[in-house]
């Protein structure tokens, strides 16, 4: 934990430094391929326009596609995702602390087998799970089936296609992404502090608040991000668990595409959402630095 | 050539897919079958199988037809697969040792699949889509067909693919059974001489529902817009079927460009809206689940729907409704061309043919298939209804870059 | 021992731990004044921190009961007690500057902020730290992060002061500087402190009384030199410092005093603290610095012959080992103002025969054949 501040290290020799750059380069190059190459491909899409066809041609650039972008009838859509994301989020954290928290303190010699177990459902196709829980919800499905046989409901409850479902299937699918980065946060932490804080009064309510929820907060963040950029993005489950009242700004984009074969659209839609999310993430990086550290 | 025709990522998905595809059994079915068993029991024997070469015949769960025994299917299919069929010339080319098939899920027969490969030795890789859009998309993705050989758009679509070399002018030396044919069949509007196609199924679209939560019987599409249905009721994932529904309620053709129409059926859809359960690719799934009773659906998927719900009801509309037919063609960018057409030239063999119909419960364009067909299917009037009422139907009609208004206001309408 | 009127600080009543099979403490009953600089001392492993520990409430006893001055704080959480400790590893909070960390324990007892800063900067001062404030606790060095866990606990003005190797982890020069430091703030501050260390040097200089454990037990309690001079068993003997060990067989008993024939045909005598017969095989302690070292024949009465086998200039005195004729290896040390003697020389080795302690009885009965 010690990580003195060090003094300004001299320039290494520069065969140090390009040896180095070896080890960067296939990283950088990966990335640049896989990540960059298509993301500027998208951005030039996004100045075209598409021809009667539906072919995009970029004789004409210019940034149309994103003066209509910003319709009003997206709205709801755009705010459904934020919605969904962000209650994703939310009990990502709420349900995946304590289960970290579990694991790293109780689990003893099993916490490797228990950490695989929570990685568990990656071993099956994401659509097959999603489909899994088509099969549970719906309304001659599994839980309604239980409910009724012990006389709780008489009708079936709508579970399938609502918001409930929706969020349910995304946070089930997004938890993993909570668990790991929490569980190394907590992990890391000195089990002492904890026991100091209660040597200096604390309860242990107020131990988690004042010592242990500050010190995993890098965690917590870690596991936001990891949470909430793909499911504000996210098609599958929106698509197949939601229904007519849970359209969010990833099916317009697909409708858009789709439907409308209108790549260059697409193409600026999907830039913007992405500029927002990266935009949205870093104010909330700011001010959760600044809150939670502590100014100086 | 790569096999990774859908993008998707995971491997097992991939694995799954050629599963279903060799064995016959479509997402609908696996789903069926994993809340029969459960999700882990259905899939674990599919990727054991798939393990060991998926070459073990796995139970593929047919699909009985209505008040005739299950058999029935089975044993058209039986002999279909059997070398009787019907003889043909040797084609000069020599075939390719595979193909690539792009189709809807459980659009086939059960064993068509099968019977091709024994027949011609040629490895089949059969791809699912689940709305007409991914499959444009797909195969427009590169403007040849995004590497499949054959796929089976819609008849509309077919001049806007041949005006854009998309689709492959067919071999017609090679499709011989072409001549089974129904008259009407052989020289259509939307492809002259059958130059580009060949007619794969025809359609209504109208809707179905469950008599056992509604009682009174429905006759046309105002039924979808009854408060007393609302979260019970869905419409298909489809821009233009849905924005012919509400074009047949107030009166409109379902092929109109004008703004003040489609501004009119749009406030229709947007009433609408909040008392649907969703919008559907999966029509089949959504009713048999139960959450859904009332459903905008193509009249070969009630037919699907009879095998869990045998007193499911269909309508064809009184207001109106779409008809329609689906083709198959051989893609430009075809890597395996005589292949691809003798793949079209197989499912117009009258047997194959019929036993495409006696699962899928569409009919299709073949007149020799007929006497062949489960009469329980071609005797129904919904499904295969008098010329006299599908006269009265309309064709959807493709619109070109009009169809941007479309597209426009359904997405502000699912938003 | 124990002043009558006052009750105890703390008392442990038959207290024990188990870990599994593992018995951590095994019934242990002590009594610590109020005021009282107490140290455990033992070798790893011992127990010493198991028995600090349920002290501070970290641990709950398997058995026995614990009480702060006459209360029972058996089962009591550690944020109940008027207990503070100072961790080994110092657990300072790593988000908070050392103000914050200091003033943790007010907050918590909601102290007005103005005395929190009053009283912050108070034991900043004690620790001499006072500029520190401002600091996270990851730029300061060992010694300066001890001095603030101990401002952190003090700061609250607990009743005891729990401290778990406090110093351990520091290099030799800073723990000497520190053991004064923290001699003259319980001196100043006046509360009870319980010091864990293994150290027994560190334990002898600070301490005013030590309980040395061995095994979960405790071995023996006392003041320090007592526990120097007098070890009551052969473990507390060789623990307390380096001291010869010799095992002998009693010849006669005069009174007080029993001759012993050692192991190898020395003879030799001791004074007996409790009765001995002839035929007892008893231990005995002599510390190196209670031998004497003589000529050949200038060793007066009942000394024992030996050639010096080392020797060894400590700076203010001088370290031999001698065997004896019987074949012992004595350790000796002597002030460096007597006669050198240099390896080889023959010597005359002895001792008073109330310098030699014994620290072991084994009767005749007791022995297997
Ligand atoms: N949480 C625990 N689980 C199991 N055994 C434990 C636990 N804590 C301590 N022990 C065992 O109890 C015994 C006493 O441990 P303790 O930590 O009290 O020793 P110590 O005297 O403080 O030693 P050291 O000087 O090495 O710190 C040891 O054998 C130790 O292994
Ligand atoms: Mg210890």
């Amino acid at each position: 934990m010690t990580t003195a501040a060090a003094a300004p290290t001299p320039r290494r020799p520069l065969r140090d430094r390009l040896s180095a750059l070896i080890y960067v380069v296939p990283g950088v190059g990966w990335l640049a391929l896989f990540f960059a190459v298509p993301l500027v491909i998208v951005l030039i899409v996004s100045f075209g326009t598409k021809d009667a066809t539906g072919h995009v041609s970029l004789a004409h650039p210019g940034l149309q596609n994103y003066l209509r972008a910003g319709r009003p009838e997206y709205v709801p859509a755009f705010l459904n995702s934020l919605r969904y994301a962000g209650i994703t989020t939310i009990l990502s954290i709420l349900i995946g602390y304590p289960i970290a928290y579990w694991i790293s303190r109780y689990g003893g010699r099993r916490k490797i087998l228990l950490l695989i177990l929570v990685m568990l459902p990656f071993w099956t196709s994401y659509l097959i799970r999603t489909y899994a829980w088509m099969i549970i919800l719906r309304d001659n499905g599994v839980l309604n089936g239980i409910l009724q046989s012990v006389g709780l409901i008489s009708d079936p409850i709508p579970f399938l296609n609502t918001d409930f479902s929706v969020i349910l299937g995304m946070t089930y699918g997004f938890l993993p992404f909570a668990i790991l980065p929490l569980y190394v946060s907590i992990d890391r932490m000195d089990d002492n502090l904890v026991q100091a804080a209660r040597d200096l009064y604390a309860s242990g309510r107020q131990a988690f608040l004042h010592v242990t929820l500050p010190i995993t907060m890098p965690g917590i963040v870690a596991a936001a991000l990891l949470t909430f950029i793909p499911a504000i993005g996210d098609y599958v489950t929106p698509d197949l668990l939601g229904g007519a009242q849970t359209t969010t700004i990833a099916k317009v984009v697909q409708v858009v595409f789709q439907s409308g074969r209108d790549w260059p659209y697409g193409s600026a839609l999907g830039f913007l959402l992405m500029v927002l999310t990266l935009v949205g993430t870093f104010a909330a990086l700011r001010t959760l630095r600044r809150e939670t550290l502590g100014g100086g | 050539m790569s096999t990774d025709h859908d993008g998707s990522s995971l491997d097992l998905e991939r694995i799954l897919v050629r599963y279903l595809a060799e064995n016959r059994l479509t997402r609908r079915q696996l789903l069926r079958r994993i809340s029969i068993v459960g999700a882990t029991a259905a899939v674990a024997p599919i990727i054991a199988a798939c393990a060991t070469g998926g070459a073990s015949a796995a139970p593929s769960i047919s699909t009985p037809v209505p008040a005739a025994p299950s058999s029935s299917d089975a044993g058209a299919a039986a002999e279909t697969a059997s070398p009787t069929a019907t003889p043909e010339p040797t084609p000069q080319p020599t075939p390719e040792g595979e193909l690539y098939v792009y189709n809807w899920t459980q659009y086939i027969g059960d064993t068509t699949v099968k019977d091709f490969q024994d027949k011609y030795g040629i490895k089949v890789t059969y791809d699912f889509f689940d709305t007409a859009d991914t499959q444009l998309t797909k195969i427009r993705s590169d403007g040849k067909g995004g590497g499949y050989d054959v796929t089976y758009p819609a008849s509309t679509d077919i001049p806007g693919l041949v005006r854009d070399g998309v689709v492959a002018a067919l071999d017609l030396s090679m499709i011989s059974n072409a001549k089974n044919l129904g008259t009407e069949w052989a020289n259509p509007g939307y492809d002259p001489n059958n130059a580009h196609s060949m007619p794969y199924m025809w359609w209504t679209t109208g809707f179905v529902w469950d008599p056992d939560k509604i009682k009174e019987d429905l006759t046309d599409w105002t039924a979808l817009w009854d408060e007393r249905y609302k979260g019970h009721m869905s419409m298909l994932d489809d821009v233009r079927e849905v924005f012919a529904a509400a074009a047949f309620r107030l009166g409109l053709s379902p092929n109109t460009t004008s703004d003040t129409d489609l501004d009119a059926m749009l406030q229709l859809l947007e009433q609408q809206k909040p008392l649907l359960r969703t919008y559907t690719a999966n029509d089949i799934a959504d009713f048999t689940g139960g959450q859904v009773w009332l459903t905008h659906a193509w009249s070969g998927d009630w037919g699907q729907m009879l095998s869990d719900k045998p007193k499911t009801k269909y309508v064809i509309p009184e207001s109106g409704a779409v008809r329609g037919s689906d083709t198959m063609v051989v893609l430009s960018g075809a890597q395996h061309p005589v292949a691809a057409n003798l793949w079209i030239d197989f499912n117009l063999d009258a047997k194959v043919s019929a036993a495409n119909t006696n699962v899928t419960y569409y009919m299709g364009p073949n007149a020799a298939a007929l006497p062949l067909i489960d009469p329980t299917i071609s005797g129904d009037p919904r499904i295969n209804p008098a010329s006299a009422t599908l006269d009265k139907l309309v064709e959807l009609l493709e619109l070109g870059p009009d169809l941007d208004k479309y597209t426009q206001r359904w997405n502000a309408l699912k938003a | 021992m124990m002043a009558p009127e006052a009750v105890p600080e703390i008392r442990l009543s038959g207290i024990s731990k188990r870990f599994g099979d593992v018995r951590a403490v095994d019934d242990i009953s002590l009594e610590i004044r109020s005021g009282e600089f107490f140290s455990l001392l033992g070798p790893s492993g011992c127990g010493k921190t198991t028995t600090l520990r349920m002290i501070g409430g970290f641990e709950l006893p398997t058995a026995g009961r614990i009480e702060l001055r006459g209360v029972d704080v058996t089962m009591a959480p550690p944020d109940k007690r008027p207990v503070n400790m100072v961790f080994q590893s110092y657990a300072l909070f790593p988000h908070l500057n050392v103000h914050d960390n200091i003033a943790f324990g007010l907050r918590r007892h909601k102290v007005s902020e103005v005395e929190v800063k009053m009283r912050v900067a108070e034991a900043l001062d004690l620790v001499h730290l006072g500029e520190y404030g401002r600091r996270k606790p990851n730029e300061l060095s060992g010694g300066q992060q001890q001095r603030v866990a101990l401002a952190r606990a003090l700061v609250n003005r607990p009743q005891v002061l729990l401290l778990d190797e406090p110093l351990g982890a520091l290099d030799l020069k800073l723990r000497k500087s520190l053991q004064i430091e923290l001699k003259r703030i319980q001196t100043e501050v006046g509360i009870t402190f319980v010091y864990v260390t293994h150290d027994q040097e560190e334990a002898l200089t600070m301490s005013d009384r030590i309980a040395v454990m061995h095994q979960g037990k405790v071995e023996q309690l006392g003041l320090p030199e007592e526990l120097y001079d007098r070890p009551s068993t052969r473990f507390v003997a060789d623990f307390m410092g380096s001291t010869n060990l010799l095992m002998g067989r009693v010849e006669s008993v005069d009174g007080s005093i029993a001759s012993l024939r050692l192991t190898g045909g020395d003879a030799s005598r001791v004074a007996l603290a409790d009765p001995a017969t002839t035929g007892d095989a008893l231990e005995i302690s002599i510390r190196p610095e209670s031998v004497s070292i003589a000529e050949p024949g200038a060793g007066g009465p009942g000394s024992i012959e030996g050639r010096i086998e080392q020797s060894a200039y400590l700076g203010s005195s001088v370290q031999y080992q001698v065997r004896t004729q019987g074949g012992a290896l004595l350790s000796i040390v002597t002030p460096k103002t007597g006669r050198r003697y240099v390896t080889g020389d023959d010597v005359e080795v002895g001792w008073s025969p109330h310098d030699a302690l014994v620290v072991g009885v084994r009767r005749p009965e007791q022995e297997k054949p």
